[in-house]
């Protein structure tokens, strides 16, 4: 228990982070970062109920994805301002760093281990995210539509 | 009052509307969001057809006017762009207040110019880097002394970023520099001080030079349908990664005598 309180912390410092990182406005930084706490509680929530890492990754980026979009048109911001932050501890850069070293080491099985890892985490967060996105651009041309049609009646 | 229509010097309009697109493109917006925004704003601003083509290195306007006048401009992009959001979203309002109501051409351009000289303090980007570095050496799993070791090696990266990225433009060699400084810094680190974790503190560092954002953006692009754009970027990424991971594993091998 100690230890998930420790790594939310440790995920809410990481996205506000990257908020200052990426120059954020001041009235915004809050939410992209707690964005970040709710990116790894829905990660380790799935992981305790999924096996492998694709599922609970894909499934965190989707939920992700939609907390940046509806705060987006909550705050009247664009999306990328909450979707980065909330989704960078998501980034595999250990995957990335275990793999090198085990490289280095000499050692291609463990290297192609971490390799496969870090490919799975991109995919995930790359077809999470790209659903979303797709999903919430129909419904945006779909709600144009509608008015559209209001008008001309 | 001198106020002059837009319509009547197409080809400034145009320039300007490069110039917003431009750094849209520099302040981290999708490729998509660019070429959606500069339509709308060229068809506020008069024109019947907009044809606008975004690609990571360049950008290609072509605005047919009711008169039948048509113009295209294009725009080379230098520079990796640093992602900087608050630019993004002053550019965004600007964007849609063209739309509700088109500014006057002097007025758009002191605006856009009044947007490009918002730059990001120093001292954000070293709280940033000092924040980032640590808290993600924890993140990943090492304990606070490890979170303070990365801490501090975030202050070098940022230095590194500050000092070297204007005279160093290519990103690939600036990476591999600044993980060959930074590794070799933290290996040495570690072998005076044997109980810390080095593979948690270089994590941690990794985090803040790890083009893994733009990685998952392009592939995005690419499923989206911006290919070209996504491809780019996709292989700029992958460079851009595996020069970190070399710089990274020449500092491995290099101090890996001292029993690291």
């Amino acid at each position: 228990m100690k230890d998930i309180i420790i790594q939310l912390l440790a995920a809410f410092l990481s996205a506000f982070s990257f908020a200052l990182l990426f120059h954020v406005r001041k009235n915004l930084v809050l939410p992209a970062s707690f964005g970040g706490v709710l990116c790894w509680g829905i990660y380790l929530a799935c992981c305790s109920c999924m096996e492998g890492i694709f599922y609970p990754s894909l499934i965190t980026t989707i939920c992700s994805t939609v907390y940046a979009e509806v705060l987006a048109r909550i705050l009247r911001a664009p999306a990328p301002i909450f979707f980065v932050p909330t989704i960078i501890v998501l980034v595999p850069g250990g995957s990335l760093f275990y793999a090198m070293s085990a490289a280095v080491q000499g050692d291609m099985e463990l290297a192609a281990e971490h390799t496969w890892t870090l490919v799975l985490y991109v995919l995930a967060l790359a077809a999470g995210a790209s659903l979303v996105w797709a999903l919430s651009d129909m419904i945006r041309k779909l709600i144009a539509q509608h008015r559209h049609s209001d008008a001309d009646i | 009052m001198n106020r002059r229509d837009p319509a009547q010097e197409p080809s400034a309009l145009l320039h300007e509307l490069l110039d917003i697109a431009e750094a849209m493109v520099d302040a981290g917006a999708e490729v998509y969001r660019v070429e959606d925004t500069i339509t709308r704003m060229g068809e506020a601003y008069g024109a019947e057809r907009m044809n606008v083509l975004v690609i990571t290195s360049s950008i290609v306007i072509t605005m047919l006017f009711a008169d039948g006048c048509e113009l295209t401009q294009t725009r080379r992009i230098r520079g990796a762009g640093s992602t900087n959001f608050i630019r993004l979203e002053r550019l965004n309002a600007l964007s849609r207040e063209c739309c509700a109501k088109p500014l006057p051409l002097s007025e758009l351009q002191r605006r856009t110019d009044e947007i490009l000289a918002l730059r990001s303090s120093p001292l954000r980007q070293y709280i940033g880097s000092i924040l980032g570095a640590g808290a993600f050496a924890v993140f990943f799993g090492g304990n606070l002394w490890d979170g303070l070791v990365a801490a501090l090696f975030g202050v070098l990266i940022c230095f590194l970023q500050q000092k070297l990225s204007s005279v160093c433009r290519n990103r690939m060699i600036f990476n591999l520099l600044g993980a060959l400084v930074s590794g070799i810094g933290i290996m040495l680190t570690v072998s005076l001080f044997p109980a810390l974790h080095a593979d948690k503190i270089v994590i941690g560092d990794i985090m803040l030079l790890i083009p893994g954002l733009a990685i998952t953006n392009s592939v995005r692009d690419i499923m989206g349908g911006d290919t070209i754009t996504g491809i780019m970027r996709f292989i700029e990424c992958l460079l851009w990664a595996a020069a970190l991971a070399f710089g990274f594993m020449i500092a491995l091998r290099l101090t890996g005598g001292l029993g690291v």
